[in-house]
């Protein structure tokens, strides 16, 4: 291109020496199109801080019921905000590409006179950085979450160190069945589970895959023939939650429901008693 | 781009003597081949399965039928004669060449076994379009019965549409761009005469129709219940319609190797002189990258219904935990395709994005070198991330470190090409054609699409969204959102050289914007329902869901209204739009520089490349400015 | 593409265009064509390994069952303990494939060299031993001391051998087109290259039939205590 250079007069008379990279960033942000994607980009940015909100804020229907559901949480709040300002920029640029820098219809192949604009080193490095450091971000927080999450699960958010209450999950079309080898193995069609305890999850299916998930404590495995899949929460919240299969397990999948009740320590006992279980 | 006369179109005069048979075979003789094989079939099989006619193991009846309903099919319109006469040593001559390209045929070539890339192309449009209506009436069915809150279908059926509308589009997705403009156009954009192998590019076309016909017939024999990813045991419970779906993938699979083969072939080897590598068109690259994904990748899926397919009829037992098998095995060997098909899927929609957007802001691409840099790393990393998908599975819970760390990675290359989309508009005037608006559209997707899948792939999150409707939504931006809408893109911007006719831009448009707000009103409330934690594939949901559900379907219908419109845009154009000239779009690559309609070797005169076919535009005139600064200034 | 070729050189009689360059074409197909067989090989080890490490509900190698509950409502009686497949007949058919590979690239070099000839016998012995080489297959998969049934093992080897029979028959249909074409002349030392095409399929062939052979290196299974069906002990 510069070859071309002679023949194309410049648009501005040329001042005799370059400006230092400060000023250049200077004129570059100067330019009013700078100014107006500037703008647009805070206002795309700024849209998705209400989302991010309500993503986390109704995540299975309502308030985490486990310290585990509210790192989950975290998780998707962070990581809606943190991709904000590059989601929110790409949208300010098709945006203004689509309205503010000209347009032109027919039918007629136009000349646009556009800038042929081949490769821009710095633009492509700078993007390359934030992109990837975007990416190490959302990997290293992923790490370190999945391992707060596993440990989460494995009990370690219990105010008393208890020893985990192990639950055997039975899945089965469509049906699910949930005994307690501990408690002299009574079975129950409901899941109770004590408050405030870690809870293990012994989860095996008796013909096709399932899914456990207990919806607002962040509790979700496979539950497969063959094989016993593990998964843990300590329930901190009181009440009643849905529990429902979360894999395509034939006709009633979607009947194939139940749910996790969280007793206090008094109903806990009481329930045992009601089934038989003396302590 | 500049062409010059290397070589003369002239032919040799051969002795008219065409393949007798090949006279008389078209999709007519097909279908009845095809009928008579799977009765013969169907008989046999029963007498050999002595006693089991009506009863017994119907699952080895089914498969020998519908093997004899493949063989039938391909031998009445005429696969194997070029096999036998090859075997025998009677290579066709030119003239038998060209009589199985088409020539001279007018209309009847596109009902028959023509090698003709053009031919090719559209048959696999008209053949796409089919299976996506299939896939979309079915759409409509499910959205239905999600959108009140009674029970309209027996749950299997129910089932039974999800699982079909899954493969159809799963596989329409695959052929959209690949299938029509993949076949019609990339021969003659890199500036080839035809494919590296014609006759297998007939062969990959007539297998994708011979394997439709079990598609269809299962949803009456039973149906495929189990998702489009037939997760093993539950699939083996189904009756014997599943066979239907097998056959299906086992024969589409074999299609879409041949097909890669060819498209690979023909763009390694067959690029018109002084088409180097950096002269390429990028969406040359993008098919490519797709092809060439699908070819190492698409076996796995073949062997995962073959496998099941043998669990079927030999009673062996890879998937049935009871005596040996395992689920896992299923899952991985079905998710080492399962997500590469997601870029086989998504990289020809983008790659054409590319290649149009240029054209309509009349500038360069902004890095051709970032956009293949991008392609390359998402063909790399491809391979590397199908456990994902298993996070929740308990297969191996350590395996999602690795797994989300190469998932994530795959977000880098994917950022690429949004850079070179976006640094291709910056500062550009554009010209507002309905192609060019579909491509702000699938930005617009894509950036939905790449947000939700930020979550799915980081293993904390996908512990609550795993299995749910949120999931549905996110694939549906990328698979529909950016594939299907780039395709659509594609098929506007190439209508005229394929059809010779100018699309409705007022009608399409009126389609395509009905439908792209149709498609976010049911998405995002899909995404809605699936945060909220409705399970996917459910057929009823409880009142916590059915406001959302009740948007999604309102919204569904408007994508149906939007897509019909489209549809009739497109017919209408065909039959009697603007009649276009060889150029109108005022593009460099090489397709629109030969005269419309195609003549039957595409180029007169074979073309020869002399630059990259991106030179619009004027001198920057800041850059201008800069490189003048730069030249007075003596080094200090 | 031009009417008169300007040399002697040899054209493709239905595009016209130069021998060699249709047999670079040609080569590069069979290469991808392979490249997706390959993975149907690694789906085939992938699947006799996984089961082999995990030996679900004891069912590798069963040393004896009750009855089952069987999904598929087919009757299956269990076996009694399921002795291993013979392992010198993997070898051996292993083994003939390589012989008869080496046979045919001996053919190809005459060929290049200029004599159709040895292309046409070692061609024509090369079918001969194919299809005495699948028909061995048919035997060896009928002789198994199990039914496809019988398990994990029993399943994975049942399919490797369909699997080696499919690629046997496939080949010696290669290998005879190859021999009649020679023999007719179409294939001739100045247009070798589909012989070429045809001994590298087959060494790909050869190459499978080894890997999977190399599978009964891994008989018994090391998972000793593993997890058994609808229980959570093991």
């Amino acid at each position: 291109m510069s070859q071309d250079l002679d023949t194309s007069p410049p648009p501005e008379p040329p001042t005799n020496r370059p400006l230092p990279p400060g000023d250049r960033l200077g004129t570059f942000l100067a330019r009013p199109y700078v100014k107006h994607i500037a703008a647009i980009w805070v206002v795309c940015t700024l849209i998705w801080v209400p989302i991010a909100y309500w993503l986390a804020g109704n995540m299975g229907a309502g308030p985490a019921a486990s310290k585990l559901m509210g790192a989950l949480k975290e998780t998707v709040f962070v990581f809606t905000l943190v991709s904000a300002p590059l989601m929110g920029f790409v949208l300010a640029v098709i945006l203004y590409s689509w309205l503010g820098w000209g347009r032109v219809s027919g039918d007629e192949v136009p000349d646009l006179k556009n800038p042929a604009i081949k490769g821009n080193p710095i633009a492509v490095t700078i993007w390359t950085i934030v992109v990837s450091f975007l990416a190490f971000f959302l990997v290293t927080w992923g790490i370190v979450e999945y391992t707060v999450v596993n440990n989460y699960a494995a009990g370690s958010d219990n105010p008393e160190k208890l020893q985990p209450l192990e639950v055997h999950v039975t899945g089965q079309q469509w049906l699910w069945s949930f005994s307690y080898p501990e408690q002299g193995g009574i079975s129950s069609e409901t899941l109770f589970l004590p408050h405030n305890r870690p809870v293990v999850f012994k989860a095996t299916s008796k013909d096709v895959i399932h899914n456990f998930w207990i919806v607002p404590m962040g509790v979700k495995i496979d539950v497969n023939p063959g094989a016993v899949t593990l998964a843990g929460v300590t329930p901190d919240t009181l009440g009643s939650f849905p529990i429902r299969c979360a894999e395509l397990c034939g006709m009633h999948h979607a009947f194939m429901q139940t749910q996790a009740v969280v007793l206090d320590k008094a109903d806990w006992n009481s329930w045992l008693a009601s089934m038989g279980v003396t302590s | 781009m500049t062409t010059t006369a290397t070589e003369t179109a002239a032919m040799p005069v051969y002795p008219k003597n065409f393949l007798r048979s090949l006279r008389r075979q078209n999709v007519f003789t097909a279908f009845a081949g095809g009928i008579v094989g799977f009765l013969v079939m169907r008989v046999a099989a029963s007498l050999f399965f002595r006693g089991e006619f009506w009863h017994g193991d119907s699952n080895r009846i089914i498969t020998v039928a519908f093997i004899g309903w493949g063989v039938g099919f391909m031998a009445g319109i005429g696969a194997f004669n070029g096999v036998f006469r090859w075997f025998a040593g009677k290579d066709l001559d030119h003239a038998e060449a060209e009589y199985m390209a088409g020539k001279d045929l007018g209309v009847k070539r596109y009902f028959r076994y023509t090698t003709d890339h053009k031919v090719v192309g559209i048959q696999y449009l008209v053949v796409t379009m089919v299976i996506l209506a299939i896939g979309g009436t079915l759409a409509m069915l499910i959205r239905t019965q999600l959108g009140i809150s009674m029970e309209l279908f027996n749950p299997n059926t129910y089932n039974s549409f999800v699982g079909t509308h899954g493969v159809a589009m799963v596989v329409g997705m695959i052929l959209v761009v690949t299938g029509p403009i993949g076949n019609f156009i990339v021969p003659m954009m890199v500036g080839a005469r035809d494919m590296a192998f014609p006759r297998l590019n007939a062969l990959s076309l007539w297998l994708v129709v011979a394997a439709l016909i079990p598609l269809v017939m299962s949803l009456f024999m039973g149906g495929i219940r189990d998702g489009w990813t037939v997760y093993q045991p539950l699939a083996i419970q189904a009756p014997p319609g599943a066979v239907g779906y097998i056959f299906f993938i086992v024969i589409f699979s074999i299609s879409t190797a041949v097909s890669s083969v060819n498209l690979l072939v023909t763009i390694v080897r067959m690029r018109a002189r002084g088409m180097t590598w950096s002269r390429t068109p990028i969406f040359v690259y993008s098919v490519a990258a797709s092809v060439g994904l699908a070819l190492p990748f698409f076996p796995f899926y073949m062997y995962s219904q073959l496998l099941a397919l043998s669990d079927r009829t030999l009673s062996t037992s890879f998937f049935i935990p009871e005596r040996g098998g395992s689920v896992w095995l299923y899952e991985h060997i079905f998710w080492i395709l399962g997500h590469p098909e997601v870029y086989v899927i998504i990289l020809p929609g983008i790659g054409a994005c590319l290649e149009i957007m240029v054209v309509f802001l009349r500038k360069p691409l902004f890095s051709f070198r970032t956009a293949v840099v991008g392609i390359a790393g998402i063909v790399a990393l491809a391979g590397l991330v199908w456990a994902h998908h298993m996070f929740m599975t308990g297969w191996a819970p350590l395996a999602g470190y690795p797994f989300m760390i190469s998932t994530e990675m795959i977000s880098i290359p994917l950022s690429l090409i949004v850079l070179v989309m976006i640094g291709t508009m910056w500062r550009g005037k554009v010209w507002t054609r309905l192609p060019m608006m579909i491509i702000y559209a699938v930005v617009f997707n894509k950036i939905i699409g790449g947000l939700t899948g930020i979550f799915l792939s980081d293993v904390p999150a996908d512990m609550h969204f795993h299995g749910s409707m949120f999931v549905t939504a996110h694939f549906h931006y990328m698979l529909m959102g950016t594939g299907l809408f780039g395709a659509m893109a594609a098929i506007v911007f190439w209508f005229p050289k394929m059809t010779g006719r100018m699309f409705d831009e007022r009608l399409g448009s009126i389609g395509f914007w009905t439908a792209f707000v149709g498609f976010q009103i049911t998405f995002m409330a899909m995404f809605a329902a699936g945060n909220l934690g409705m399970p996917r594939r459910v057929f009823q949901s409880s009142e916590l869901f059915l406001l959302s559900n009740q948007i999604s379907t309102v919204g569904a219908y408007m994508i149906g209204v939007g897509m019909l419109i489209f549809l009739a845009a497109l017919i209408s154009s065909w039959k009697s739009g603007v009649i276009a000239s060889s150029n109108p779009w005022g593009s460099q690559t090489l397709e629109w520089q030969t005269p419309t309609p195609v003549p039957l070797e595409n180029f007169p005169v074979l073309p020869v490349v002399t630059s990259d076919p991106y030179q619009y535009g004027v001198p920057d005139p800041y850059q201008v400015e800069r490189d003048l600064e730069t030249q007075k200034e003596p080094v200090a | 593409m031009s009417a008169q070729p300007e040399t002697n050189e040899l054209r493709s009689p239905t595009t016209g265009e130069p021998i060699a360059v249709v047999a670079r074409r040609n080569l590069l197909g069979v290469l991808l064509l392979i490249v997706a067989d390959v993975s149907g090989t690694i789906v085939l080890c992938m699947s006799y390994l996984y089961l082999h490490y995990l030996n679900t509900n004891k069912s590798w190698l069963p040393e004896g069952k009750e009855s089952l509950w069987n999904t598929t409502g087919m009757n299956i009686t269990w076996p009694g303990t399921v002795q291993p497949a013979v392992e010198w007949h993997f070898w051996a058919i292993s083994g003939g494939i390589l012989v008869l590979m080496l046979l045919f690239w001996q053919g190809v070099r005459s060929l290049r060299r200029g004599s159709s000839a040895t292309m046409v016998s070692a061609a024509l012995i090369v079918t001969l031993g194919l299809i005495g080489l699948s028909v061995a297959q048919y035997l060896q998969v009928r002789s198994f001391p199990f039914d496809p049934t019988d398990g994990g093992y029993a399943s994975a080897l049942t399919v490797i051998g369909i699997s080696n029979f499919l690629h046997l028959l496939l080949s010696a249909f290669l290998a005879a087109a190859i021999w009649n074409r020679t023999r007719v002349g179409r294939i001739s030392p100045e247009n070798p290259y589909q012989a070429t095409l045809v001994a590298v399929w087959l060494t790909w062939i050869t190459i499978s039939s080894v890997i999977l052979a190399c599978l009964t290196f891994f008989l018994i299974s090391p998972s000793t205590d593993p997890t058994l069906f609808g229980t959570f002990g093991s």
